[in-house]
């Protein structure tokens, strides 16, 4: 189980007309795996996210999900990801359980069987479950979010920038989350400016700098990091340093 | 398995869209629904009393041949408008759903989300039935059963066809975005968008165009069928309608379901114009010189105003070339002119219904809440600037009319014209943006909606006093 890929990333190659985005991005991430990816503003770490998710074609190479390639499985491949994206959009005229309801279903799993009580209770988000998502703060939002993409068991977490406007009890909520989704075999993809949760979570870090993979730290590598003294920040602004 | 999980998707999907579709109907503030319901039932009063003035109009000829060929040709003109605007708007609804995002990361099969998009491209367009459905009324309260059956089984049978025709042209020209930039692709792109989308500007013309062909045949066989009493010609009409109805949802739904996931991306990714990707933005718009004349303190506003809705709504200007075809064959459709009131009337529903940008600008796609809301001391010179930014295209409506007018012949027409078309604008200006500010920031949209009831009652009211 352990050596299941659940995401698999060949020679992605991606241009927005005169700029290279991604020059050839190769990333693979196995079950039981929490990668970080980080890189300064415009190195490719969204493209990359909106190239697995679907959202944007790339213009070579390609992307599988739990052997699922997604453009020719798209269905297969979105049923293993669970998704949390940066801008955070919901249905305004729908509540957060009716949301949740909605998206279990989607998935084509049972409500009551995808513990959507559990999971607003677990985010917070009880007392307000039967209010308007419109009424939402942005922090509860993001939680809903989480909440939507933690439904169906996806085999691979993306978390685009989601721990950003979260309050403490929150964040640490999504941090265990996630702890709990590596123990049962999933992988997780975080995405995140805020270097020293990465540091202190995940299994491996992947730096990214003008569209292609500048260095690939596994835990030991972090670990022996730090006890010499140099943290991920500071590992981060050499690396990509102009 | 795949079948069976596209139909559970669609049902889920159509079940809580419609959910979330009826509050947001029903949650809007007390005054802004009373608002809305007196402006409804206005717009209503107001198209029946213009339709049966109409109806009035067309039967008043004795001679048989004469009402029918009045009333064809008022039911070919309605449906001709119907069909410009659902052409444009189901590739809005079809191409740039709001909760595309949400939905594209989620595992709904293309056709489930073909289906759900079609049904509420119907939906949304229910209310363009009235015209035919009001017309068809008066028609047959006046008298003439037969006329009013035609009417009404045109409009219906050219929106029933008509919309699943269009929403199936949109999706196979977003499929030519897969493919790549060939010269023809090019040249009809013009620089507008980027090359691969060029078969996407056309497409709601190409929309409409099939709809309008639809149309001269479902014509010519309902007026034998339905006036002539030849009932074989009903039957055909019908077949061929359901067979182009069937096989546009068919083929839309089988197409979708093996490229949605590719052409929405795709069409996301294009739907800039090459200009801001290519080498920067051009640095001027049309109509900046209107800033130079703006009060020092609403310059600003003007410039932000102007270059953002110059940017992001690039055909706009060729609405005033429709504008000018409509003019035209308004008034060299008889031996003279049309009246003042008939051109100032036709001016002030073209533009409160296609120009008028105020729900634009103070509307989420266009506005930043937090900006407007925190740097802006002074909001008067900011309701100015959006103003004179929104006036740049209307203005020169006045002067297509006048010139349309003197063209026909009328230059003292055509001198009032451009006097009072000017006076409308500035009214309609006024009007929309007080509105569209008292609106903002939550309810922009219904505000709208509120608006162009209110200009086609205001419009019908007018109509109705000058036939």
């Amino acid at each position: 189980m352990a050596d299941h890929i659940a995401l698999q990333v060949d020679n992605l190659v991606k241009r927005y007309r005169t700029v290279t985005a991604l020059d050839g991005l190769s990333l693979t991430i196995h079950a039981g795996e929490l990668l970080g990816l980080i890189g300064p503003n415009g190195a490719g770490k969204s493209t990359t996210v909106k190239i697995v998710t679907g959202q944007l074609l790339a213009d070579s190479g390609t992307v599988k999900v739990g052997g699922h390639d997604v453009l020719k499985a798209p269905l297969e491949a979105r049923r293993q990801t669970g998704y949390v994206p940066q801008d955070v959009e919901l249905y305004p005229f729908l509540t957060g359980r009716e949301l949740l309801d909605y998206v279990a279903e989607v998935r084509g799993t049972d409500p009551k069987t995808a513990n959507v009580g559990e999971l607003l209770e677990r985010f917070g988000l009880s007392a307000a479950a039967n209010r308007l998502t419109r009424e939402y703060s942005e922090g509860m939002a993001r939680k809903l979010a989480v909440a939507a993409a933690l439904i169906g068991d996806p085999r691979l977490l993306i978390l685009d920038e989601s721990l950003t406007g979260l309050d403490p009890r929150a964040a640490a909520e999504v941090k265990a989350v996630v702890r709990e989704r590596l123990e049962q075999g999933s992988a997780v993809l975080i995405i995140s400016h805020i270097l020293d949760v990465l540091e202190r979570l995940c299994t491996s870090v992947v730096l990214i700098d003008n569209g292609k993979l500048v260095e690939r730290l596994a835990r030991p590598e972090i670990d022996a990091m730090v006890a010499g003294g140099t943290t991920l920040e500071d590992f981060f602004l050499e690396k990509t340093a102009p | 398995m795949q079948a069976e999980h596209a139909k559970r998707s669609a049902g889920v999907s159509a079940r809580y869209l419609r959910i979330a579709a009826w509050r947001r109907l029903t949650q809007s503030p007390l005054s802004m629904r009373l608002v809305g319901l007196v402006v409804g039932l206005a717009a209503l009063a107001a198209g029946w009393l213009a339709f049966d003035a109409l109806a009035a109009t067309d039967l008043a000829p004795a001679e048989l041949a004469a009402r029918d060929h009045l009333v064809r040709g008022r039911a070919f003109w309605i449906n001709t408008l119907v069909a410009f605007i659902f052409a444009y708007v189901s590739f809005e609804v079809l191409m740039r759903a709001r909760d595309r995002r949400f939905v594209g990361t989620l595992p709904i099969s293309g056709s489930s989300r073909y289906t759900t998009l079609l049904v509420r491209a119907l939906v949304r367009h229910t209310p363009l039935l009235l015209p035919s459905a009001l017309y068809a009324l008066a028609l047959a309260l006046r008298g003439a059963p037969r006329l009013a059956t035609y009417v009404a089984a045109l409009g219906a049978l050219l929106f029933l066809v008509g919309i699943p025709l269009c929403c199936a042209v949109h999706l196979w020209a977003g499929h030519s975005l897969l493919g790549d930039a060939t010269p023809l692709k090019r040249m009809m792109a013009s620089g507008l968008v980027a090359d691969e989308a060029a078969l996407l500007v056309w497409a709601p013309a190409g929309g409409l165009l099939a709809v309008l062909v639809l149309g001269l045949f479902a014509e010519f066989t309902l007026r034998d069928a339905l006036i002539y009493n030849r009932a074989d010609g009903a039957l055909i009409v019908v077949g061929v309608a359901a067979v182009v109805t069937l096989l546009c949802v068919r083929s839309g739904r089988r197409l979708a379901n093996e490229s949605m996931h590719l052409i929405q991306p795709r069409f996301d990714e294009l739907d800039v114009p090459p200009p801001f990707t290519d080498d920067g933005v051009r640095r001027r718009v049309p109509g900046e010189w209107l800033a130079r004349y703006a009060p020092a303190p609403a310059t600003p506003y003007v410039l932000r105003d102007l270059r953002q809705l110059r940017r992001r709504y690039r055909l706009d200007r060729w609405l005033l070339g429709v504008f000018a075809i409509v003019a035209l064959r308004l008034n060299l459709a008889g031996d003279s002119a049309a009246s003042l009131s008939h051109n100032l009337t036709a001016l002030a529903l073209f533009v409160g219904l296609f120009l008028l940008s105020a729900f634009r600008l103070y509307g989420r796609e266009l506005d930043s809440f937090w900006l407007s809301a925190t740097i802006v001391d002074d909001r008067r010179p900011a309701a100015l600037g959006r103003v004179l930014a929104d006036a740049t295209l209307p203005l020169f409506a006045p002067v297509v009319a006048a010139v349309a007018v003197a063209i026909a012949g009328d230059l003292a027409t055509a001198l009032w014209t451009l006097v009072g078309g000017l006076l409308v604008v500035a009214t309609m200006l006024v009007c929309g943006h007080s509105l569209a500010a008292w609106a903002f920031p939550g309810r922009v949209g219904a505000a709208a909606i509120i608006w162009r009831a209110g200009v086609l009652a205001l419009s019908g009211v007018v109509l109705w006093q000058i036939t």
